[in-house]
């Protein structure tokens, strides 16, 4: 049985989640296309422990780091979250465990009452994955180049069985066995 | 038809059906995160695998190894259907 486990990023993680940052695939799927580079790595990593609005998780698969989950713009009603897979070796469709489990650490965890996705307009395989999963899109924020996501808590109470009837049985095994370990900032 | 024919199938069947393109001729060095198949539609094409072939390895691994390339994504087909 897979293990999925989030944990809160630490300085040992931070050149490991820089190379995937850095990799076109997931560069180019950015708001930031930028190179990274270590110096800017260690900035960014030193502000994040000072920074309460957000929380940057590396996700373990049967313990082997795979990617990063993040929650910003954390307030008491809202966040935005998003994510990346870095590693190669990866359970087939697991960008949708991703999304479910960020979706219930919004809410269950942080106790948000609304969790936030800004994707690019051409980067399609999220907004598949937020539609699937019932996602609003907010018509105001939205324009040519940025959609705007948004999921009320209530809503996912309502959809989160039905949106887990739709997965195949390896990813509501991994869903099911997902944790967050959150540690202190 | 055998696995590996099935899985290409599948693969550009599904490819179609979410809209996804992919990217060059698959060969069994292909990275299966850049060939253009995206999570959804991985997530249908082990959702018809499971009922073409009645094989679903990805529950049942007790050691999972997770496929890099399309060969090591067939491979573990076949290993389950042994």
């Amino acid at each position: 049985m897979p293990n999925v486990n989030f944990k809160l990023i630490t300085e040992a993680d931070i050149e490991q989640v820089r190379l995937w940052r850095n990799t076109p695939r997931i560069q180019n799927n950015m708001f930031h296309r930028d190179e990274i580079s270590v110096e800017q790595q260690k900035a960014w990593f030193d502000k994040l422990a000072q920074d309460m609005s957000q929380q940057q998780f590396v996700c373990h698969l049967d313990n082997k780091p795979i990617g990063v989950l993040n929650f910003s713009n954390i307030n008491e009603d809202e966040c935005e979250w998003g994510c990346y897979i870095g590693d190669e070796h990866i359970m087939p469709g697991f960008g949708l465990v991703l999304a479910v489990c960020a979706l219930d650490f919004a809410f269950n965890e942080l106790g948000v009452i609304s969790l936030n996705a800004q994707v690019l307009s051409s980067n399609t395989a999220p907004q598949k994955i937020h539609k699937l999963l019932r996602y609003t899109v907010n018509p105001q924020k939205t324009n040519s180049e940025i959609i705007y996501y948004q999921y009320d808590a209530q809503y996912w109470a309502r959809n989160r069985d039905l949106v887990l009837t739709l997965l195949p049985k390896h990813l509501k095994i991994a869903i099911a066995t997902a944790s967050f370990n959150k540690g202190q900032k | 038809m055998n696995i590996r024919t099935t899985i290409l199938t599948l693969i550009n069947e599904v490819a179609q059906l979410t809209d996804c393109i992919i990217k060059a001729p698959l060969t069994d060095n292909t990275v299966l995160l850049d060939s253009g198949l995206d999570s959804l539609g991985f997530a249908i094409l082990v959702a018809r695998l499971e009922e073409d072939l009645s094989l679903d390895p990805f529950s049942s691994m007790t050691n999972a190894i997770y496929p890099r390339t399309l060969k090591e994504f067939v491979t573990i087909y076949e290993n389950a259907c042994d």
